[in-house]
């Protein structure tokens, strides 16, 4: 996992610790991105906020939600976002520019727990909590748990998939042919 | 021309003050006389500073009769009579060395928002605001540290609308007031292209009959920017804010309208004085 600490990144623009305006956000977020592009190997990245005194609306619309577009639109190859050390302040903050758009959610980890930052349509919850809490991992594990066909079993999870908010591999079966497997992007129950 | 300013300095005097202005044409001075004022509101202050500043672009000379020692004391705490020194002419009354006692600084005093082409000016301003909103509001059990965090982040993102979407300067003041009930208030004010202008050229086709007013009441929607990449955040999240976490109100002037939200009700203003940019007073309520 590549953790970035936010705050050092923020001190190299102004010195300071608040994260406010487009301007300095929009830096902020190309000096990550530029760091991420070098961790080649790293598929879940960290945002870290220990030490950022403030964010505002904008600087989370910038940072965290342009930074989840760039990720689910796979300009940055196979990346997975993970917020973490968030005050009530920067949560509150970064909600309200997750709800905006409605379009991203992120993670955020908490006291070894997970929690969902934005909002996914509610018919995918159960699926997130199946895969979190559950070990679900396949189209075919959740079709067993919750009766619906495997086929929407699979489109469910491609969804959450492309929301970045699992993980998937590719499987090839001994006896042919292959399947998507899925997985937590970070092992920790998942409280929604 | 002599505008006599009386009792308190707040949004509705400020509407005086720009009524007797759109008469000032032909004049060369206009003083502004506050003699009779016995209350300044951030959001007054800022109002009178805002029209010195009107006048000096229409090149007419504006010049301020002060008001008693009391009132003067306070203006002078909230920075007043070096931005007027700015724009015009004031009868000096006393020593400006008056040094401010710091129980006696306001929340935030009356600062000029100019951001030009980076943010530095925009942080300079969160950094006193986050100062003073520890010293002032923290550890207050009449602000929760989501009200805050709300009134922080709410003045920082009306102020870049300043520069980003008015493309003017413009200034911003707030003050903690403990009777008769725990209240902030907040004034920021600029002379900029106003609200309908900024938003004209993206939305003037998808609304019939635009108007300033349809202009206000569509900004406060979520997603409504008049940037190109979008956005539309800061009046959405501050009307909200207001709304729903105090039991405040929010008053957003531009142009010729004037709309007043409370978490009660909703009252719009049209065909008033026309007056440039886009002035807003927000009033949030302790618990």
């Amino acid at each position: 996992m590549l953790s970035v600490m936010v705050a050092k990144e923020l001190e190299k623009s102004t010195g300071g610790k608040l994260l406010a305006t487009r301007p300095l956000a929009r830096q902020v977020r190309e000096q990550i991105i530029a760091r991420i592009q070098e961790a080649f190997n790293e598929a879940v990245v960290e945002l870290n906020f220990s030490g950022v005194e403030f964010i505002d609306y904008s600087g989370a619309d910038e940072l965290v939600v342009m930074l989840m577009n760039r990720i689910i639109n796979k300009e940055l190859g196979e990346r997975y976002l993970l917020l973490s050390n968030l005050t009530e302040w920067h949560r509150e903050n970064i909600k309200a520019a997750l709800g905006i758009n409605k379009k991203h959610a992120v993670l955020e980890v908490r006291s070894n727990e997970l929690f969902l930052l934005g909002t996914v349509k509610p018919m995918l919850v159960e699926v997130l909590r199946a895969v979190y809490n559950s070990g679900v991992d396949t189209a075919r594990k959740l079709s067993d748990a919750t009766g619906n066909e495997i086929n929407l079993s699979g489109t469910k999870l491609l969804q959450l998939y492309q929301q970045r908010l699992i993980m998937r591999t590719e499987e090839f079966l001994p006896e042919g042919g292959r399947q998507y497997k899925y997985g937590p992007i970070l092992s920790a129950p998942l409280v929604v | 021309m002599i505008i006599s300013i009386s009792g308190s300095l707040d949004h509705v005097a400020f509407e005086r003050i720009i009524e007797a202005l759109m008469k000032s044409d032909g004049y060369t001075e206009v003083t502004f006389d506050a003699s009779e004022i016995t209350f300044v509101e951030p959001y007054g202050l800022i109002g009178l500073i805002t029209a010195a500043r009107y006048c000096n672009n229409l090149g007419i000379r504006p010049k301020l009769l002060p008001p008693s020692w009391k009132v003067i004391t306070y203006m002078h705490r909230m920075n007043f009579f070096d931005s007027m020194g700015e724009y015009g002419y004031w009868e000096k009354v006393f020593p400006f060395s008056l040094p401010i006692r710091r129980r006696e600084r306001p929340l935030l005093e009356l600062t000029k928002v100019e951001t030009g082409e980076g943010y530095h000016g925009i942080i300079d301003i969160s950094e006193v605001l986050m100062k003073r909103m520890k010293m002032m509001l923290e550890g207050d059990s009449n602000y929760s540290p989501a009200t805050v965090s709300g009134i922080v982040t709410n003045i920082i993102e009306i102020c870049q609308n300043l520069e980003e979407h008015s493309r003017d300067l413009g200034y911003v003041a707030a003050q903690k007031y403990q009777h008769p009930s725990p209240t902030v208030k907040v004034g920021i004010m600029d002379l900029g292209i106003g609200i309908a202008n900024s938003l004209k050229d993206k939305y003037e086709h998808t609304i019939s009959k635009w108007s300033d007013i349809k202009a206000i009441r569509l900004a406060l929607r979520p997603a409504v920017s008049s940037r190109p990449e979008g956005g539309g955040l800061g009046l959405t999240q501050l009307s909200k804010f207001i709304k729903e976490r105090t039991k405040g109100e929010l008053v957003i002037r531009s142009g010729n309208a004037k709309l007043v939200i409370s978490h009660q009700e909703e009252r719009s203003y049209k065909g008033l004085p026309y007056f440039p940019g886009t002035q807003i007073s927000m009033t949030i309520r302790g618990s």
